[in-house]
């Protein structure tokens, strides 16, 4: 639902924003869903990322409907155009399926698009757990393992940026952030610093640093202490004179995410019109 | 007519359409489906005022047309970005040889880009051959995501593209408009790399290939590549209309193409009749960069560089002498309209 897309600028609508996006998204017909089960569900579901967006598919108010009967869940998942690319889809539809059997108790996870053009093939392919290259054997040359990591590696670009930012606006010089390390980083609760050694640079939202961290071991880079704060994608340090270069290149990669995602958004609030609106079958 | 900075500007809008999308044209669901999701981005950019109802969207009028490009959309010459999707609608969308129709009306006042598809053959030689000689053509429109007899894709540098490229390079067209963007089909041949421009530019370079929507949401990818290469320019259809309701990720992409491509390579559209130019135009003549973006950049949007974008870029493009131009422009029906009105 586009409304709860936008919020998702605001920091401060997050934590008030998640709890009514359940309450008001799910379909509860049996009433016998208790609330503990549901957010579980949710917070799978959070988990899950619009590839290109980089952002979890709730916060863009793709989920439409979430249904649980016993051990199945029926997930309806609705995207910002009928001509989403199938591969970035497909991502998105397995990816509800693998978090959701992942809990204890769902032994099988339904998930349809509502109005894509390729609603058939992606809804029941999935449900089948079915690869993509099985699914569209003549269109898909490769398997989709390296379009997700490109796109990791775009996110991970953003997370660093955004963490550079939020760090220098909180005092950290650039000298600060190229010399310090992994282990400087202190993170408590919703806040987090950067560690000197007569000092400390902060606070700033735990969850940028967060977000960081969880990428940056995703695609295998070193986690330890020791590690140097900033890591380029590809493992390397950025030196000193190189950074204001790198940031740049981060830079492109970010504005391209945030226009994307307000395109998509802006997108998926108009397409709420055709629901609203009778549909006439005009080719038929 | 827009001025900026007291002066004159002349605008070309390198990217518009005169489509049908009516019901009458649909051939399948395609149709439809194609048609509201256009909508859906008009709605969706559009400020208010600027809004249509869906029935004048699907099917509007050769005097709509007039109106919102000359009369009142600051627009002195449109390049028609022929669409065929054949597929989806019985007549095409908007073929050149509909688009032709208003060529012929107003030759002055148009570019019209025909096409090829790399999926016809070798068979489809000719049959570019013949568009080119029956047509004014002077430039392409390739659309890499169109349906073809069950294929859904192409790339640019697939082989028998490079061949109706050398076709291009004997029958003298020069100017390559390619859709890379948003939101349209193919699965994994395109649909999210815009590295195929990378190659023909490279193998062509006596081509100049445009990217129409600088690849959105592939900006950054797109920015690698028009830094390399000389011969890739950034259409600015579909981020142009960010510039109302998403002022700052309009600065930010300009920023950014400023930066990697230079105000040279840049050339406006509208994408008309998704959104109309009228309120683009006069948005882009005012508008700004903040300032921590000049600053983080070092670049600006100065009023040469609106010029240079508005106009003056896709004119040197299609060797249009402005002066000459405006004064044959001055003296046809629409330039006499608007002589009319200024008096």
């Amino acid at each position: 639902m586009a409304h709860t897309a936008k919020s998702a600028d605001k920091p401060c609508a997050r934590a008030v924003h998640r709890s009514t996006l359940v309450t008001r998204t799910v379909a509860d017909p049996n009433g016998k869903d208790g609330p503990m089960e549901q957010s579980a569900l949710w917070a799978q579901l959070e988990r899950v990322l619009d590839p290109e967006l980089d952002e979890s598919i709730v916060r863009l108010g793709f989920v439409r409907r979430l249904e649980q009967d016993g051990s199945s869940v029926r997930v309806v998942l609705r995207l910002p155009t009928y001509w989403c690319s199938p591969n970035f889809v497909y991502l998105m539809a397995d990816g509800v399926r693998r978090v959701l059997t992942e809990l204890p108790g769902i032994e099988s996870v339904r998930v349809e698009l509502e109005e894509h053009f390729a609603s058939e093939e992606i809804s029941s392919g999935v449900t089948s757990g079915r690869s993509f290259r099985e699914l569209f054997p003549t269109e898909a040359q490769e398997e989709l393992d390296e379009l997700r990591y490109r796109f990791l590696v775009k996110g991970y670009a953003s997370r660093l940026l955004v963490l550079v930012q939020a760090l220098r606006s909180a005092g950290a010089s650039d000298d600060e952030l190229v010399e310090s390390s992994l282990g400087q980083l202190e993170h408590t609760g919703d806040l987090a610093w950067l560690v000197l050694d007569d000092r400390r640079r902060g606070p700033v939202r735990g969850r940028i640093v967060e977000r960081y961290l969880v990428r940056r071991a995703e695609l295998g880079l070193p986690m330890l202490p020791e590690s140097p704060l900033l890591l380029l994608a590809d493992g390397q340090p950025i030196a000193r004179e190189r950074l204001t270069e790198e940031l740049r290149r981060l830079r492109a990669t970010v504005v391209n995410l945030r226009a994307s995602t307000a395109l998509c958004e802006a997108l998926l609030h108009s397409r709420q019109q055709w629901w609203q609106s009778e549909r006439k079958e005009v080719w038929r | 007519m827009i001025t900026i900075d007291g002066q004159e500007v002349f605008v070309i809008d390198g990217h518009m359409h005169f489509w049908d999308g009516s019901p009458q044209n649909w051939r399948n669901q395609w149709g439809e489906a194609w048609i509201k999701c256009f909508y859906d981005y008009h709605l969706a950019l559009s400020p208010k005022e600027a809004v249509w109802p869906f029935e004048k969207f699907m099917k509007y009028s050769v005097d709509d047309l007039v109106r919102d490009l000359f009369l009142e959309g600051h627009v002195d010459m449109g390049i028609f970005n022929s669409t065929y999707l054949r597929e989806f609608f019985t007549n095409g969308f908007n073929t050149h040889e509909q688009n032709y129709a208003l060529v012929q009306q107003y030759p002055d006042r148009f570019i019209l880009c025909g096409s090829f598809d790399p999926r016809w053959g070798e068979a489809g030689f000719d049959t570019f051959r013949r568009m080119v000689e029956q047509y004014p053509i002077r430039g392409l429109k390739l659309y890499t995501a169109e349906w073809y007899n069950g294929s859904r894709g192409w790339k640019l540098s697939d082989p028998m593209a490079y061949r109706y490229l050398e076709l291009c390079r004997e029958l003298g067209i020069k100017n390559i408009h390619v859709h890379k963007g948003p939101t349209v089909y193919p699965l994994s041949k395109d649909a999210f790399d815009v590295h195929d421009i990378d190659y023909a530019a490279t193998d062509f370079p006596d081509l100049n290939f445009i990217v129409e929507h600088v690849g959105l949401p592939r900006l950054d990818d797109f920015c690698w590549i028009a830094k390399q290469e000389k011969n890739v320019y950034a259409g600015l259809a579909v981020a142009s209309a960010f510039i109302a309701t998403r002022p700052r990720y309009f600065a930010e992409i300009m920023a950014n193409l400023l930066y990697w491509v230079g105000e040279d390579k840049i050339l406006f559209g509208s994408d008309y009749a998704i959104w109309t130019p009228k309120w683009i135009v006069e948005a882009f003549a005012r508008f700004e960069l903040p300032e921590d973006l000049k600053q983080e950049y070092g670049v600006d949007l100065t009023p040469q560089a609106k010029r240079k974008i508005l106009g003056e870029n896709a004119a040197r493009l299609y060797g249009i002498d402005i002066a000459a131009q405006k004064a044959k422009l001055a003296q046809d029906p629409i330039g006499q309209q608007l002589g009319a009105q200024a008096a």
